[in-house]
């Protein structure tokens, strides 16, 4: 099959969502850079009347622009409590404001100050001047700008899905999450194609002013209103398609200080496979076996995000690690005894944050330093220890994660004096390519990841004891479990089902074997009675 | 009238003065030219009447009341300005840029329109071959008849001009002088006119300001400042054409 068709495939397959996600993608970008026109223009105008304004206002919209997107993101998200479509708008609208802005006083200033005097002198009143002559002439650079922040916005927007806000960043998401090409290129081709039709749209809104202003009759008048529209149609696609899908679900979702909707069960999930498929046997069990309704928040970008998601109640439940909690949340030392750890976080957690740890799953997914198994032949390493007389020539990749924390790499430079010649930041499923292809030597892989035994890799013996225990754990919280108690018995069975090797086997069928995690999920708990042979399940996205 | 009461301009607080103690008195229908170098002034005596500047000390008079009493933008609209250089909208056509002063007053657009064909007639343009043109597309010559039309759209009483042909070659300058002498007997507005060009200042002035260096050195008829130079910047200022006519004539 012709890699065209084969694309064409999992568009067809995937059809109903890429409208989803395309309708999504146009909202937040359409919207932001509409709000940020709204303010932007008027904005660049105060700073050319009051010339004292100009240099800090553009020097504070300049230093916005310069904080990294997901790190605006995830400060949204803190600042806000909630996660969706409203962070995502805002964090794209700031970062909207200052093409615009600089655009509308550079385009304002660039007028001749005969013109001005001209202006003033028929006798025009300063809101006249304005609307007569100075925006007219400041047009061109002014829809130049706008072209600018829409454009950029487009590319922006995909990381909207790190906080749940959809887009069709979603698509990319998940396909990093699961490696599989196929989704990241469903999100990045289409978005691409967007990002080119929104430039040449207002293009043609540009064009279609001009040649209004000086084509009185003829094709070229019809030509210009259509020329005009082409930005407004844009919207409106995307408004259609948002709508239609989801009735404006979606707005809803989002909406400030959420309450626990009656009926509804909102299941986050951080952006990987093993995590989104502990999620969705969850939600598959919720669904199939109360009256819950169950919204899936998947592909949450980070450890923060999802625990103040869940902290603030944009969603009810996920599934945490017992070591990140520790060091990552609660900020304390790291703990070898798996039962300390697990008791420590509940009571913590319980104390300070009304969230329930339920039963854990027998999963441990530590961190683990991992190398290609030949080369650990051949060089005789079996244990961390082996890598610190060589440290300092070995390439080591690591999720930007695994660099920061302090179980990560930090902590294992004090415990074994382990010190990198060279260290890359690495996206996850980038990460294991890496090291199969010898560009790096020593990940940070976890434990049950199935890309282990897939891509003959060897996992080092933590001699040491530094890694903490990482065993998988749904948190709850205690104001869903009051209202919904039989959660508790639903979950506790996947429990006895679970453990690293298992783990390891479903990760895989996603990773290498590239399945659906509903379909890996579904298959799973049909196999062990857990849902009955016969029910559909909540088939979404790619095959 | 106008009239300038003591009036003095600076723009840096009293270092310099663009203006210095300047009294005048402009009567009703008449065209006064007021005659300088760059930098003597006058161009600072037009934006003061037309309050496109305040002065720094004295008053200015308008029909016996205080310039600071009328509205900025209805004073503007009562008195149409020739820009030097060109001022015409770049994005307007040539029927928006003349009719600009009647929408800004609010005329019904048909009425803009047929006043603009008039006014466009009457300074030498074609209105069907001109009056849905850019300025881009027009001569400098057409470029600042078009402005004139504009000026005199309102039917203001007064008539500020300031060196509206400087630019222009030789030819065009003489037909435009001419046209504004056709308009001046026409139109009997009062016109305040800006040059440095001695003989524009004859042709057109019924008197004449002398600005040397912010100050009104003197305030006469042709025939007063000719037989009479009351200093000495205005009696070689008047010497020059001559000199240059009896070099022209030496050449030949």
């Amino acid at each position: 099959m012709s890699a065209l068709s084969h694309f064409a495939s999992v568009i067809a397959d995937n059809g109903a969502e890429l409208w989803l996600r395309t309708g999504q993608h146009i909202m937040l970008t359409g919207v932001s850079t509409l709000a940020a026109i709204a303010m932007g223009i008027p904005l660049g105008i105060f700073a050319v009347r009051y010339a004292r304004l100009e240099r800090p206002m553009l020097a504070g919209i300049g230093i916005l622009q310069t904080v990294p997107s997901l790190a605006m993101l995830a400060l949204l998200l803190a600042l806000l409590q909630q996660i969706g479509a409203l962070p995502a708008i805002i964090a794209l609208t700031l970062y909207a404001l200052l093409p615009i802005v600089r655009n509308t006083v550079t385009g304002l200033q660039g007028i001749a100050p005969e013109i001005i005097e001209a202006a003033r002198g028929v006798g025009m009143t300063s809101a006249q001047r304005l609307r007569l002559v100075e925006l007219p002439l400041a047009l061109p650079v002014l829809v130049a700008g706008v072209r600018t922040a829409a454009v950029v916005g487009v590319g922006i927007a995909t990381l909207s899905a790190f906080i749940g806000a959809g887009g069709l960043g979603q698509f990319i998401n998940r396909g990093l999450a699961l490696s599989n090409t196929d989704l990241i290129l469903l999100g990045a081709i289409p978005s691409a194609l967007l990002a080119l039709a929104v430039d040449g749209s207002i293009a043609a809104f540009q064009w279609g002013i001009e040649t209004r202003r000086r084509a009185r009759e003829g094709m070229r008048v019809y030509a210009s209103w259509i020329a005009t529209a082409l930005p407004a149609l844009i919207l409106l696609i995307g408004g259609i398609a948002y709508w239609s899908t989801t009735g404006g679900g979606a707005a809803r979702q989002a909406s400030p200080g959420a309450q626990i909707e009656r009926g509804t069960l909102r299941i986050g999930a951080k952006n990987f496979t093993e995590n989104l498929l502990l999620a969705e046997m969850i939600a598959q069990l919720v669904e199939t076996h109360t009256e819950l309704r169950v919204e899936r928040r998947f592909g949450l970008g980070g450890t923060m995000i999802a625990h103040n998601a869940l902290n603030d109640g944009a969603i009810d439940l996920y599934v945490e690690y017992t070591g990140t909690a520790l060091t990552v949340i609660l900020r304390a030392e790291s703990m070898q005894d798996p039962d300390a750890v697990l008791v420590r976080v509940r009571e913590a957690y319980d104390a300070r944050f009304a969230l329930e740890w339920l039963t854990p799953f027998r999963i441990n997914n530590t961190y683990a330093l991992a190398v290609r198994s030949a080369v650990a032949r051949e060089r005789g390493w079996s244990e961390i220890s082996d890598l610190v007389p060589l440290a300092a020539s070995l390439r080591a990749g690591f999720t930007p994660e695994f660099s920061e924390r302090p179980d990560g790499y930090p902590g294992l430079k004090t415990t074994y004096g382990l010190r990198f010649g060279r260290v890359y930041d690495l996206e996850a499923a980038l990460m294991y390519r890496a090291l199969a292809e010898d560009e790096v030597d020593v990940i940070s892989a976890y434990a049950t990841d199935g890309r282990i035994d897939a891509l003959n890799l060897t996992l080092l013996k933590d001699d040491r004891h530094f890694f903490p225990p990482y065993f998988a754990v749904p948190v709850v919280r205690k104001a869903v479990l009051e209202r919904h108690p039989q959660l508790r018995a639903l979950i506790a069975p996947l429990s006895e089902l679970l453990d690293d090797a298992v783990m390891r086997r479903l990760n895989w069928a996603v990773d290498g074997e590239k399945k659906h995690p509903a379909a890996v999920a579904t298959a799973f708990l049909r196999a062990n009675g857990l849902l009955p042979a016969i029910a559909e399940p909540a088939l979404q996205g790619a095959r | 009238m106008i009239v300038l009461d003591h009036v003095s301009k600076t723009f840096d607080g009293g270092a310099t003065y663009a203006l210095r103690d300047v009294s005048l008195t402009i009567n009703e229908g008449e065209t006064f030219v007021l005659l300088g170098s760059s930098g003597s002034g006058k161009t600072t005596i037009l934006r003061l009447i037309s309050r496109l500047i305040e002065p720094s000390s004295g008053t200015i008079t308008l029909d016996g009341k205080d310039l600071r009493d009328y509205t900025a933008t209805a004073l503007r609209r009562n008195m149409g300005y020739v820009f030097q250089g060109i001022g015409l909208f770049p994005h307007m056509t040539i029927g928006q840029n003349a009719g600009i002063g009647l929408r800004l007053v609010g005329e019904p657009a048909p009425e803009i329109e047929a006043k603009v064909r008039r006014l466009l007639d009457l300074v030498g343009l074609d209105p069907d071959a001109f009056i849905d043109r850019f300025p881009g597309e027009l001569s400098g010559g057409q470029q600042q008849r078009v402005a004139v039309a504009r000026a005199l759209a309102t039917d203001p009483d007064y008539l500020l001009m300031d060196e509206p042909f400087g630019a222009l070659d030789a030819l065009t300058r003489e037909s435009l002088q001419a046209e504004v002498l056709r308009l001046k007997e026409k139109l009997k507005k009062t016109i305040v006119f800006v040059t440095h060009d001695i003989v524009e200042a004859f042709l057109l002035g019924d008197r004449i300001g002398v600005c040397n260096a912010g100050n009104l050195d003197q305030v006469g008829t042709r025939r007063e400042l000719l037989r009479n130079p009351e200093t000495d910047f205005v009696r070689a200022l008047l010497a020059r054409p001559l000199q240059q006519l009896e070099a022209f004539r030496d050449l030949q």
